[in-house]
């Protein structure tokens, strides 16, 4: 399956989740989506067989939400997918895809007790990088 | 009576702090767990407080070895997020200095994967070698490990025809380093032994991981950002993808020496077809938005990706080190693995040897091994090969002594 078709598969299957389909460059897909549908968006990408997870990005640009970016590589093509989930600091909740995609388990713990967002159904939630004493309710990447 | 003695994670003794705890039942091993955090330095948040000139001479110290394509994949991320034009010259500067890492840090593999293993002429001759990659690095650009040439839009230091040559003719005294090796690896049967066959990363694994690099082209998987998405001199240059597909020790030995043979050989074009012109374009600032910069680390794909906020500093730096895309696939080429080989599989899976001085083996039940530290994973390790040196010993002279008699 080349690109463009995992591209078209996407829109067709899940035109309803996407909104804001950008190409900042010839090599990048930017394309925000419904956290209802982070799952499933992930599990197709990961069951295609040609697209990788490469990481996760959480950034706080001091607005009301955290930006999640998920990055997918398509394998032996320049593209980058980058996937935004903006997750409210109100109600910091997104569903895990660790469970599927197990390059995912160590990058969602590290956001968790970065940023704070809670990343449900992830098999081991738990501290990656802080040490135990580190009071739970301080992010040391949050700006506010 | 065995005695633990309690080494703190911070330890002077230990070049890293990753933690390895792995559980073993009758001599295998039953799983494994790998406990991050010790080594964590806040590098990420330290960055935001950079300019973006700034940047690389900070992201270079996240690692001696991978000191080059650091930050170099911020500089790609940058030049995407600015369009700043890189002037040919510079683009050469940089991929030659990019596979001279390559080089160096595969050679360190060797030392410390033969180490490990119990050869410890492998150890000391790959070191020797890679002490003269180290060499070029220090006369041409002043610094043993951390060359500090990739600067946003070019290169920080020219390299001149004097230096070329010389770099050349250090390369030539490079050849029978890598000769040395492929003896290693196809004429020494005990090496074969140890490596064939252990550890194993199948290709299922290495897809449903993302794992990267030299381990993933050892199982099959042809992921590589050199060739898929080709940045500085690489398409300018002749060079092959390699390939195995056993997955093993040996295999990852294979494929790390292909590489650096591939590496010398695009080294030595770079050098060769440069041609004069400047080294960097000046940028004033950045735009806002979101860069991402992609490298072909030594151990696989570096992920680099920046947002800036149209200051002259950047709003978020985020990078994923091609280790952190490896490392659990630990959890499956340990499990099932004997208690002897595991401190081999572990230096395979070319983390800091530090790592490996890390290692706590907790026995499930029994208590029989109490607690072995890192050295003491080496030392089993170790002890199976010099058991199949002194049992290679007894069949030679056996067969000797047969020939005698016959």
């Amino acid at each position: 399956m080349s690109w463009k078709e995992i591209e078209n598969k996407l829109l067709d299957r899940f035109a309803g989740a996407f909104s804001d389909w950008d190409r900042p460059g010839d090599h990048r897909i930017r394309v925000r989506i419904r956290p209802d549908s982070l799952t499933a968006v992930a599990r197709f990408l990961a069951e295609s067989g040609q697209a990788r997870f490469i990481t996760a990005t959480a950034m706080d640009t001091l607005g009301a939400d955290i930006q999640l970016w998920y990055h997918f590589d398509l394998f032996q093509t320049p593209q980058v997918l980058s996937v935004l989930v903006p997750v409210p600091k109100s109600d910091p909740v997104v569903p895990s895809i660790a469970g599927m995609l197990p390059g995912a388990d160590a990058i969602e713990r590290e956001i968790c007790e970065m940023f704070g967002i809670r990343f449900e159904g992830h098999p081991r939630p738990g501290r990656l990088l802080l040490p135990e004493g580190w009071p739970r309710t301080v992010f040391p990447m949050r700006k506010d | 009576m065995r005695e633990s003695i309690p080494l703190d994670r911070m330890h002077p003794l230990f070049r890293a702090g990753d933690l390895f705890r792995l559980h073993v039942e009758a001599d295998r091993v039953a799983s494994l767990e790998v406990d991050l955090g010790t080594h964590h330095r806040g590098i990420e948040k330290l960055a935001e407080s950079k300019s973006w000139d700034q940047l690389p001479f900070l992201l270079e110290r996240i690692c001696g070895l991978c000191s080059v394509s650091h930050p170099a994949a911020a500089v790609r991320a940058m030049e995407e997020m600015g369009g700043i034009p890189v002037p040919e010259r510079a683009q050469y500067i940089r991929t030659f200095v990019c596979e001279l890492e390559r080089i160096q840090s595969h050679l360190l593999w060797f030392g410390t994967m033969g180490h490990t293993a119990g050869f410890d002429g492998l150890w000391m001759w790959s070191w020797r070698h890679r002490e003269s990659v180290c060499g070029i690095y220090e006369t041409v650009f002043g610094n043993r490990l951390f060359p500090s040439v990739i600067l946003p839009g070019g290169v920080l230091r020219d390299v001149d025809g004097e230096s070329i040559s010389w770099i050349l003719e250090k390369l030539d005294r490079l050849r029978p380093g890598m000769d040395f090796l492929e003896e290693i690896l196809s004429g020494d049967p005990i090496f074969g032994t140890r490596t064939r066959g252990i550890g194993i990363l199948a290709e299922e694994t290495v897809l449903r991981y993302g794992a990267v690099g030299p381990a993933a082209r050892a199982s099959g998987v042809a992921v590589d950002v050199r060739k898929d998405d080709p940045y500085f001199a690489y398409p300018w240059v002749d060079w092959n993808l390699g390939l195995r597909t056993a997955g093993d020790v040996h295999a990852n030995a294979e494929i790390r020496l292909f590489e650096m043979r591939e590496s010398l050989d695009i080294v030595r074009q770079c050098l060769r077809q440069m041609r004069p012109g400047p080294i960097r374009t000046e940028f004033r600032s950045l735009p806002p938005g979101m860069g991402i910069g992609r490298m072909e680390a030594p151990r696989g794909e570096l992920f680099t990706c920046l947002v800036g906020d149209g200051s002259h500093r950047p709003l978020r730096v985020h990078i994923r080190a091609p280790s952190m895309a490896n490392l659990p696939t630990l959890e499956q080429t340990c499990a099932g693995a004997d208690l002897d080989d595991a401190a081999v599989i572990l230096a395979a899976a070319d983390p800091c040897t530090g790592c490996a001085e890390r290692m706590t083996v907790v026995e499930d039940a029994g208590r029989r091994y109490g607690i072995l530290t890192g050295a003491d994973l080496v030392r089993r390790a170790r002890g199976k090969t010099e058991r199949l040196r002194e049992g290679m010993k007894g069949t030679r002279s056996g067969a000797e002594g047969a020939d005698e008699n016959g």
